[in-house]
């Protein structure tokens, strides 16, 4: 069986994992779906989403939309 | 959920609770497939009527196709505006309806210029296209299989009985009539 690199440990995080999960099934998302879909608060989930767009796993267009972007593992 | 560090099995649980809330919420897109069912069936039943009452030149009521597709382009303009969310399944479909629409207008232009059955080739595209929506959004399969497949048998008539396209304009609504069922599906 293929050998996977380890996860980022940003990704260790509940709600961060969360979010790059439904994404994964999910190609594009309004920041209110994530929200209802996760129960997190405005302030954690923009928190979150920004760390995810540094690091980028996603982005964001229109302030709005989310996609993701890169692998979660190598 | 909060910004907690969690284990392998807190993990798995995140991911399938994601999983489950993704398939949630299927969004209704059943209004595509009634416009475009209504849509053929008045001009399939027009383009009868007029044949019957020895009319020429009756396949441009036909025309309401291109106007229908503006529409439908129009429609769903304004509904991703305000989408909350796109799966990998709308972008596939969106992908055969659009290549298809491409098809839709080569096919006819191609039509001015050299002598076919224009109608079975523009059945064919339908059928691909329904028959692909369906397997994708797996909406009971069967019904869009028999659809196809009946309009294949419907081809096959025309074909070999060489009778006008009366019988096929009928036969080309109830693949979008299909549209019903999937609104009792959603």
């Amino acid at each position: 069986m293929r050998k996977f690199g380890d996860l980022d440990p940003l990704l260790h995080s509940q709600l961060c994992l969360a979010i790059v999960s439904l994404l994964v099934f999910v190609k594009e998302a309004d920041f209110s779906y994530i929200q209802e879909a996760t129960n997190a608060t405005n302030g954690n989930l923009s928190v979150q989403l920004t760390k995810l767009k540094d690091a980028e796993y996603i982005d964001i267009k229109n302030h709005l939309k989310i996609i993701t972007q890169k692998p979660l593992v190598k | 959920m909060k910004d907690q560090i969690i284990n392998e099995h807190e993990s798995l649980a995140i991911i399938q609770q994601m999983i489950d809330k993704s398939k949630e919420r299927i969004v209704d897109n059943s209004l595509y497939f009634y416009m475009w069912g209504f849509a053929v069936s008045i001009c399939a039943i027009t383009q009868y009527i007029l044949l019957k009452m020895l009319f020429t030149r009756t396949q441009y009521v036909w025309l309401l196709m291109p106007v229908m597709a503006i529409v439908h382009v129009w429609i769903a303009i304004k509904r991703e505006k305000t989408a909350l969310r796109k799966t990998h399944h709308d972008f596939a479909i969106q992908s055969v309806w659009m290549a298809l629409g491409i098809a839709f207008f080569i096919i006819v232009g191609l039509s001015f210029q050299v002598s076919f059955n224009l109608f079975s080739f523009l059945i064919l595209l339908y059928g691909i296209g329904t028959f692909t929506t369906g397997r994708i959004i797996q909406f009971t399969p069967l019904i869009m299989v028999v659809v196809f497949v009946l309009f294949y048998v419907y081809l096959i008539i025309l074909l070999m009985v060489r009778t006008t396209f009366n019988i096929g304009s009928f036969g080309n609504c109830s693949i979008h009539y299909s549209g019903l069922f999937i609104t009792t599906r959603f």
